[in-house]
């Protein structure tokens, strides 16, 4: 997450720094700026750490209960009767640390568990999976 | 596949050309009218809707539908082999349309629509026929859906013919006039854009008080946003009836183009009351259905159009009694005015600069209505957060959530809880000091999938809604049998 967020930071490092190496003369629009780049940089640097505090997932025979965020709380919990359709996904920095994201996607949208191990990833998609296969063939 | 089947009437093949040859037509005039050597423009065109109208005689000639014991197969064999099958049991509703080409050569269309999330806008199937066929077709897909066996044989033409008919002649749940009609179309609008079109009409005449000519910006908006929203709603709405038969809801509507929609009751997700400000001050309110698979581009289905509140209450109670909700209703935290106070304060604010850098802009009935728009805006702003704190309740019994929304316009959301997918509760800072929460109710809806939310409550009632959704699946009082 912190690579993520180091990332995202560089990206607004890489308009603000050229904004105020080429346009000097904005002075006031540029002291604005570089506080909203600095709140940013705060935000980016430590909510990774809040995330993590605060971030749970529960899996059980029944429902998937995710709680998440940094300022504003989420709780969701999804009931495996609801889940059409289970995805595991890996982006670059993710695949780098043999992390994981799995999103469940129900008829009225999606929740994810994210930076999950691999091995766990793929063990609670295929464990969703069975579950949802067992629940249709109980329906026929 | 081999077998009897039915091909669209020939009437689908002239509409599809006729529609074509004008866009092409008008497009390749629009091109060649810019060029001066109009001869290899013209030979274009020419090519281009000969190949269209080819094309057109190849999808007809090809597109095969059966329609099986168990299924409807639609079939297409151009350049690439195409095969839907849609079973009887999955169809959500079949809906009529006669548009002006179907009615002149007295045809029409019947559209195939799923429960489904997928093609949401946009039926799976659709046929067109002759329109007696057509009402025997539906009759006999009916009777496929639910189960009961065809009302109409081969034999019997005059018991088809009557019920291909027998909607016309039951008595509406709803008498509506065409003057309920018209002030559904004109009033029954979102506030804002009822607002819009107003001050955009007033600014028209001002400017032709002003100026001597009309400001044609002002003339376009207020018929974009306004009148033409307004009169095509008149068109869709106008002859509207609701008719039930058994578990199936029949409404039927239309001016020119003429559309008729039926759904199971089963296949209702949730209801919507929704009252805007002027129906609200007026004591009327409009009535929707959130069905999927009976959407078209311009919205739900409508169950009653603006009338008395209490005429929608009762058509609730003896249409869809299982959306009544009992439970008590909990009014929001003062938490709320920790999100809604900062959003009127920076509306305010902006509000308050853009009257600062302007007013010197304006002078004689241009600066009087530019005041009037500041006050109208400032009061709206007021108005709007007065109302968003008062107006939004919830409210859950074991069956039901009621989920009251909006400001100026409310909309009173009543979900069925086992229609809905899963609950997201969320806090912010504010709110865990308070205990309180919103939640966000993900249901499947036309549009794919719909999210309501929720005003400010006790985090301990919203959490009992995601609890209540997950219980009623684990001890079996969620059967999905009762929604297929």
């Amino acid at each position: 997450m912190y690579l993520g967020h180091l990332l995202e930071l560089a990206i607004v490092l890489a308009f603000a720094v050229p904004l105020t190496v080429f346009v000097p003369e904005a002075t006031d629009y540029l002291v604005y700026m570089w506080i909203c780049v600095a709140a940013i940089a705060v935000y980016l640097l430590a909510s990774p750490v809040i995330f993590y505090n605060h971030y749970r997932y529960r899996m059980d025979d029944d429902c998937i209960e995710v709680r998440r965020g940094v300022i504003f709380h989420s709780h969701v919990l999804v009931p495996v009767e609801r889940v059409h359709q289970v995805e595991v996904s890996k982006g670059p920095i993710l695949r780098k640390y043999n992390l994981a994201k799995v999103t469940v996607t129900t008829a009225g949208g999606t929740a994810a568990m994210e930076y999950l191990n691999d091995p766990v990833a793929e063990y609670i998609a295929a464990n969703l999976n069975e579950k949802i296969i067992k629940l249709l063939k109980a329906r026929e | 596949m081999n077998g009897e089947f039915l091909r669209n009437h020939w009437s689908y093949l002239v509409g599809t050309v006729v529609r074509n040859t004008l866009a092409l037509g008008l497009t390749v005039l629009i091109i060649i009218s810019t060029s001066e050597d109009t001869t290899p423009g013209f030979v274009w065109a020419v090519g281009i809707i000969i190949f269209s109208v080819a094309m057109s005689v190849l999808i007809w000639l090809r597109t095969k539908y059966y329609f099986l014991e168990d299924e409807i197969v639609v079939t297409r064999n151009i350049v690439s082999r195409r095969e839907v099958r849609i079973q009887y049991d999955r169809l959500a509703s079949v809906n009529v349309e006669r548009d002006f080409i179907y009615r002149i050569l007295g045809a029409t269309k019947l559209s195939f629509n799923l429960n489904s999330s997928v093609n949401v806008n946009r039926a799976e199937a659709f046929i067109v026929l002759e329109k007696e066929d057509a009402e025997e077709l539906r009759d006999r897909v009916y009777a496929r859906m639910y189960g009961t066996s065809p009302a109409s044989t081969d034999d019997e033409p005059d018991a088809e013919k009557h019920m291909a008919k027998d909607y016309d002649s039951m008595e509406s749940l709803v008498q509506v006039t065409g003057m309920d009609i018209f002030l559904h179309s004109f009033l029954g609008m979102r506030t804002w854009q009822f607002a819009f079109g107003i001050v955009m009409l007033i600014y028209s005449v001002v400017s032709l008080v002003e100026s001597g000519s009309v400001n044609l910006l002002a003339v376009i908006l207020f018929a974009v946003e306004f009148f033409i929203p307004a009169l095509s709603h008149f068109f869709r709405y106008y002859n509207y009836r609701i008719v039930r038969d058994g578990d199936t809801v029949v409404i039927s509507s239309g001016l020119f183009s003429t559309r008729q929609d039926s759904f199971k009751l089963s296949k209702v997700n949730y209801v919507k009351l929704e009252e805007p400000l002027i129906c609200r001050l007026m004591g009327r309110a409009i009535l929707e259905a959130e069905v999927v698979g009976t959407a078209d581009q311009k919205g739900m289905p409508l169950l009653c159009p603006l009338k008395d509140k209490a005429v929608c209450t009762d058509l609730i109670g003896t249409l869809l009694p299982e959306f009544e909700c009992r439970g008590e209703t909990s009014k929001q935290s003062v938490s709320a005015l920790f999100g809604i106070v900062p959003y009127m304060a920076v509306s305010l604010a902006v509000l308050a600069a853009i009257y600062v850098l302007l007013e010197d802009e304006f002078s004689g009935l241009y600066r009087v209505l530019f005041d009037g728009v500041i006050v109208l805006l400032a009061a709206g702003i007021l108005g709007w957060g007065h109302l968003a704190f008062r107006i939004r309740t919830f409210a859950m019994d074991d069956t039901i959530a009621l989920i009251v929304t909006g400001a100026f316009d409310r909309v009173s959301n009543y979900v069925l809880l086992d229609k809905v997918q899963f609950v997201d509760v969320t806090t912010s800072p504010a709110q865990r000091r308070y205990g309180t929460a919103r939640c966000t109710m993900n249901m499947l809806s036309t549009t794919g999938n719909s999210k309501i939310r929720s005003g400010v409550f006790d985090s301990g009632s919203l959490e009992s809604l995601s609890y209540e959704v997950r219980d009623r699946i684990i001890d079996g009082r969620y059967d999905f049998r009762r929604f297929q």
